[in-house]
């Protein structure tokens, strides 16, 4: 899972908490939003999903294929071009329209996942990089400059404050200083918290000024300085997605108003009129960052005064209703789409795939819901469908150069290859005599069987194996196997001359000189696993085009 | 000019102490208000462009270019001109209304402002 894909499934829960909170901002106790705000914030850090059948993207799906099994959606429109192009590669027909109908409804963010590609990979992943590392830079720069106006306080010596200190003991120490370089209090530090009074405080208003030290204290027992911190990591990674930005400005409003309902719930709820009014005379303005918020404060404060004159104690009821809803957006939002994990002998069967090509035997068994589908990605019987020659590979590449992708990527074409130069290379091999299979695999990632193969939620993935033909000194046909990577291919050629070598068939020289014509240096590139892509895909059930006219053709 | 608590506390320093090293007064500034070495320097370096301090050698002696006396004219020059329209009338009169001044006090001043008319 990367970081963009990580962010859009972030993107709904984001969404959802603002649709409650909306709805409920002044109805729940505050503590629902902040509980919301972290199941967001773990969503958006943790790169890890946890699969659910009650998922709203599994739902959607299943809704998606109920109504449009009924409607019968003409999706093939969409694919006409698509169409042309895999039929002037030859695929038979029949196939085409099992997968493209299939294709069509695979959700895009899947269809990226799938498509990440090596090459535009590398510049995005800059690109993400340097901004990242600029709104984070931005951020210290700001603390920094901050701290060192903070530092330059001074302590206080009042009889009042010395004695609120003795009455609220915490582990950490609290300091409470003044400053005249700021106009609101604010509270600084996660270990050593200090509280920053203005220069301009009134220091006999001891009514006052317990309000302004309740708050701060609530600060810093809830350690919100660093929940602060932690939204700032978050934005500064997700920087690209303008639901974060949301998140954090509304996440720092919550943290002010649970605060604020804190301070209300203890000192009684007669008092919230005369704390409200203090707010606004204070016009307090909190936090490390305050050049980022300025533009939301007159907004905020308005929405704290409003919260805190509706502030009531929660009842049983309400914890409950926050509870129902904290756990339902969990369920729904928090997980990812029912993505079982790969079954072990699904595993082992893979791995086998690769000796399909050469020996016959069934490339895939799935066995699912008691029903067993047997794969062979090519047919066996024509030697035409089954490797790529010269003509075909050069069609691949004038659709490679034509720009459209996915008409590319339906001729077939190796996944991480969509770099030409990649694409060149391998047809100036397929020219020197190695064997490029054509190797179409579809993997369905949702529960659906075989009679809905058509409108289920499908992967595609393309890939090749190489593999090297030839006849011996004797005249007898040597087939090395098929291989995933060339560098695997070319060990293998390696072995064989050296035990040639070694069985005094051949001469050192010459061995070198057969091996030298066929191998290549490689490129790092060349050296991605297809075991490896896989395992890191989450997919499920492999199901297969066993139905329909397509199925005799590939079976 | 507005010389904040932390360049006055500098200054405080110095009146007290007479002229010292930029070092004896981050050690004397850290006893009373906790600031790092650092700190202090930052507000040394500050007063040394507000030009209320000079700094020479050796040692970075520094010395008040102010007395405690032109510290207080100009923050009360600061304070009539902000709170009170310019006016020094009206800050006397606003102190001698306070409540927290003895009737002692308040005879004392009377007499100081007698004495000057």
């Amino acid at each position: 899972m990367n970081i963009f894909s990580l962010s859009l499934s972030a993107t709904y829960i984001i969404l959802a908490i603002l649709v409650v909170r909306t709805l409920f901002i002044h109805r729940l106790p505050k503590k629902t939003f902040m509980a919301l705000w972290s199941i967001a914030a773990c969503r958006l850090l943790l790169p890890f999903s946890i699969p659910s059948q009650l998922n709203i993207g599994s739902i959607v799906n299943k809704l998606y294929t109920a109504w449009q099994n009924q409607a019968a959606l003409p999706v093939e429109t969409v694919y006409a071009p698509v169409i042309n192009d895999v039929a002037a590669l030859g695929a038979p027909e029949s196939l085409q329209d099992t997968l493209i109908t299939g294709i069509a409804n695979i959700p895009f963010d899947e269809v990226t996942t799938v498509t990440t590609n090596a090459a535009s990979l590398s510049w995005l992943f800059y690109l993400w990089l340097a901004g990242a590392c600029v709104l984070a830079l931005y951020f210290l720069i700001t603390h920094w400059r901050c701290q060192n106006t903070y530092k330059i306080s001074l302590p206080i010596e009042n009889r009042f404050i010395e004695e609120w200190l003795q009455v609220h003991p915490l582990r950490r120490k609290i300091h409470i200083r003044q400053s005249d370089n700021i106009n609101a209090p604010l509270t600084y530090g996660i270990l050593k918290p200090v509280i920053l009074l203005p220069g301009s405080t009134d220091w006999q208003d001891e009514t006052g000024l317990a309000y302004v030290l309740a708050h701060e204290y609530v600060h810093i027992q809830r350690f919100d300085t660093l929940y602060k911190w932690i939204l700032v990591g978050i934005l500064s990674m997700h920087w690209f997605n303008p639901f974060v930005w949301l998140m954090y400005i509304f996440a720092n409003r919550d943290i002010e108003l649970t605060c604020d309902e804190m301070v209300v719930q203890t000192f009684g709820e007669k008092m919230k009129s005369v704390y409200a009014l203090m707010l606004i005379s204070l016009g307090e303005k909190r936090g490390i960052f305050m050049g980022l918020c300025s533009n939301f404060s007159k907004n905020s404060v308005e929405e704290r005064v409003v919260s805190i004159m509706k502030t009531k104690k929660n009842s049983v009821a309400k914890t409950l209703v926050a509870l129902i809803l904290i756990s339902s957006i969990v369920v729904l939002f928090a997980t990812t789409k029912t993505i079982s994990a790969i079954p072990l002998e699904i595993q082992e069967e893979y791995k086998e795939r690769m000796l399909f090509v050469t020996t016959g035997e069934t490339a895939l068994k799935v066995t699912y819901d008691g029903n067993t589908w047997e794969y062979y990605p090519h047919n066996t019987e024509n030697e035409d469908w089954k490797w790529y020659n010269t003509e075909e590979f050069e069609k691949l590449i004038n659709l490679a150069k034509t720009d459209n992708y996915s008409a590319y990527r339906w001729a077939g074409a190796y996944e991480a290859e969509k770099d030409l130069s990649k694409l060149e290379q391998t047809l100036a091999d397929i020219k020197n005599g190695i064997k490029v299979s054509k190797c179409k695999i579809i993997f369905v990632a949702d529960d659906i069987g075989p009679q809905s193969v058509a409108s289920s939620t499908m992967r595609c993935f393309y890939w090749y194996c190489f593999g090297y033909v030839f006849k011996d000194k004797s005249g007898n046909t040597v087939d090395l196997g098929l291989f995933e990577t060339r560098s695997a291919l070319f060990a293998a050629l390696k072995r064989y001359y050296d035990k040639e070598v070694m069985g005094g068939r051949m001469s050192q020289g010459e061995a070198d000189r057969l091996f030298n014509k066929i191998a290549h240096p490689l490129r790092n590139h060349d050296e991605v696993s297809l075991l490896d892509k896989f395992i890191n895909v989450n997919w499920s059930s492999v199901v297969l085009p066993t139905h329909g006219e397509g199925a005799d053709r590939i079976l | 000019m507005k010389l904040f608590d932390s360049e006055l506390k500098v200054l405080d320093v110095l009146w007290r102490e007479g002229d010292i090293t930029a070092k004896r007064l981050a050690e004397i500034l850290h006893e009373q208000v906790q600031w790092s070495k650092t700190t202090t320097y930052t507000v040394i370096k500050k007063c040394l462009d507000k030009g209320v301090v000079s700094r020479g050698e050796p040692n970075f002696v520094c010395h008040a270019l102010i007395s405690r006396q032109q510290a207080q004219e100009m923050e009360t020059t600061e304070l009539i001109n902000k709170m009170y329209g310019g006016m020094p009338d009206q800050l006397v009169s606003s102190i001698l209304w306070r409540k927290d001044l003895s009737g002692e006090e308040i005879e004392r001043l009377k007499k100081i402002i007698e004495k000057l008319n």
